[in-house]
């Protein structure tokens, strides 16, 4: 029989009526829970499993860019090159060796009063740049930035950032970090990867990088305790240890600062716990150590 | 802050899709039904052969074809909901909305030829551009049929 009319389909059949947002907010949650549930799983296993690599691994992988770690920072580099230092600044020169040969001494006296494995050897570096950092970095690398040097005043307050990284390796940090950093990435990656969502991919792998690549503050705090036992064990007290950090905390709001504050969480608390612990050291006023003469000589001024 | 303002273009980008989508949507609903209404008497169906009775009537291709646009925030709902599987309810009712534009659209045509009837009506649907780079999608729906003339009304 033929139709006069089209009949009248009711509606909700092949679309649903509901609100779409409903959908979207509940799967937005169930979602975020799961891979931030994951990623906490997946931050305890690299916690427990990566310092169980062992440190040659971590040498040899390291050994491979060795020549090149000296130009390692190009991104910071671009901001430096604003104020070239002079000549006989620049990290070829007979005094910016000397230095870093001065540094690698200081790292020496101070390794031998840390508890470590037979192959864990620290390689400190100084690298030219104005912003005032250090890092410690797989395979007992250590960079120190020339404006840091510029920011202490003692071999004290020196050997208390050296003596930190010193700690950050030995209780394997760098490596925690970078495999928790890669597995998240990775996670990202099968999770995002196939869909065309290129915006979510980016924002949360940049922050999954920013909050995972840094040490975290019971990191630093364990560091900070490891760093002030060596410094007791060299010095016999730790005059001058809080300096560095003192500083740090005075001028935080600087731009200049922003690198470390970072990297290094904290801070506040970790001045108060130095000053604490150097109290118990302070019978008499002691004065700190003055820094190493190939160093001051860096430092000032060229004659010319 | 490279991070949060990303974060701020997504959501702003979300935001958009979902205020200006959801318009779209209930405003082209409410045409939608309006039309239908009022070409009810342009009958569409999917026989084959026409019957007897249209024996003595003139024929002619009719087509009616939309191209729709997927939003942002369908786009990002369809993603989570690719994670977990179900139904992609952002896009049925997309979908949903472009074939019924389509019939309209034919029916439309049928009755500017005088038709009474339109028979064998098919559906044919291709991705523009095969959706290169993962992009925001936009999709073809065609529909053609036969449309059947009365002798009197040519």
């Amino acid at each position: 029989m033929r139709l006069r009319q089209n009949p009248k389909i009711p509606e909700g059949i092949n679309a649903s009526p509901d609100n779409p947002l409903k959908e979207f907010l509940l799967l937005l949650a169930g979602i975020t829970l799961s891979v931030i549930a994951l990623v906490t799983l997946i931050s305890l296993l690299a916690q427990s499993l990566a310092p169980l690599i062992p440190f040659s691994w971590e040498q040899r992988l390291t050994g491979l860019y060795e020549g090149s770690y000296g130009d390692s920072n190009t991104e910071t580099k671009d901001k430096s090159s604003e104020q070239s230092p002079p000549k006989d600044k620049l990290p070829d020169s007979p005094a910016f060796i000397n230095a870093e040969l001065a540094l690698q001494e200081l790292s020496a006296r101070l390794s031998n009063n840390i508890d470590r494995p037979e192959n864990m050897v620290f390689n400190v570096h100084l690298i030219e740049q104005p912003l005032p950092n250090a890092f410690a970095t797989l395979g007992g690398h250590i960079f120190v930035t020339t404006g840091l040097l510029r920011k202490v005043g003692s071999e004290n307050a020196l050997a208390m950032v050296l003596a930190h990284e010193m700690a950050h390796i030995k209780h394997r940090h760098p490596i925690q970090a970078i495999s928790r950093g890669a597995l998240v990435q990775f996670l990202m990656t099968l999770v995002l990867g196939n869909q065309g969502t290129a915006a979510i991919q980016s924002v949360l792998g940049q922050t999954g990088l920013l909050t995972l690549l840094s040490f975290n503050r019971d990191m630093e705090r364990e560091a900070d305790q490891e760093a002030m036992a060596v410094l007791v064990n060299n010095y016999g007290h730790l005059a001058g240890a809080d300096e560095f950090f003192s500083q740090l905390l005075e001028q935080g709001n600087q731009a200049a600062w922003t690198a470390i504050f970072q990297t290094h969480p904290g801070v506040e608390s970790r001045v108060v716990e130095i000053r604490k612990r150097a109290k118990d050291y302070a019978t008499q006023r002691i004065a700190p150590v003055p820094l190493d003469q190939r160093l001051i000589s860096y430092l000032q001024p060229s004659a010319e | 802050m490279e991070g949060l303002i990303q974060l701020g273009i997504f959501v702003l980008l979300l935001f958009l899709g979902f205020v200006f989508g959801r318009r779209a949507e209930s405003k082209h609903y409410k045409s939608i039904f309006a039309r239908e209404e009022k070409l009810r008497n342009i009958v569409v169906t999917t026989e084959r052969t026409p019957e007897a009775e249209f024996e003595r009537h003139e024929f002619n291709l009719v087509s009616g074809n939309v191209v729709i646009s997927v939003d942002y925030f369908k786009v990002v709902a369809a993603g989570l909901r690719s994670l977990v599987g179900g139904r992609i309810r952002s896009y049925e009712s997309l979908l949903d909305r472009a074939r019924r534009e389509a019939i309209l659209r034919m029916q439309e045509q049928a009755n500017a030829m005088g038709a009474d009837v339109v028979i064998n009506t098919k559906f044919e649907t291709c991705r523009i551009s095969g959706n290169a780079g993962k992009g925001i999608g936009s999709m073809e729906v065609l529909a053609y049929g036969t449309a059947l003339i009365p002798p009197q009304n040519r």
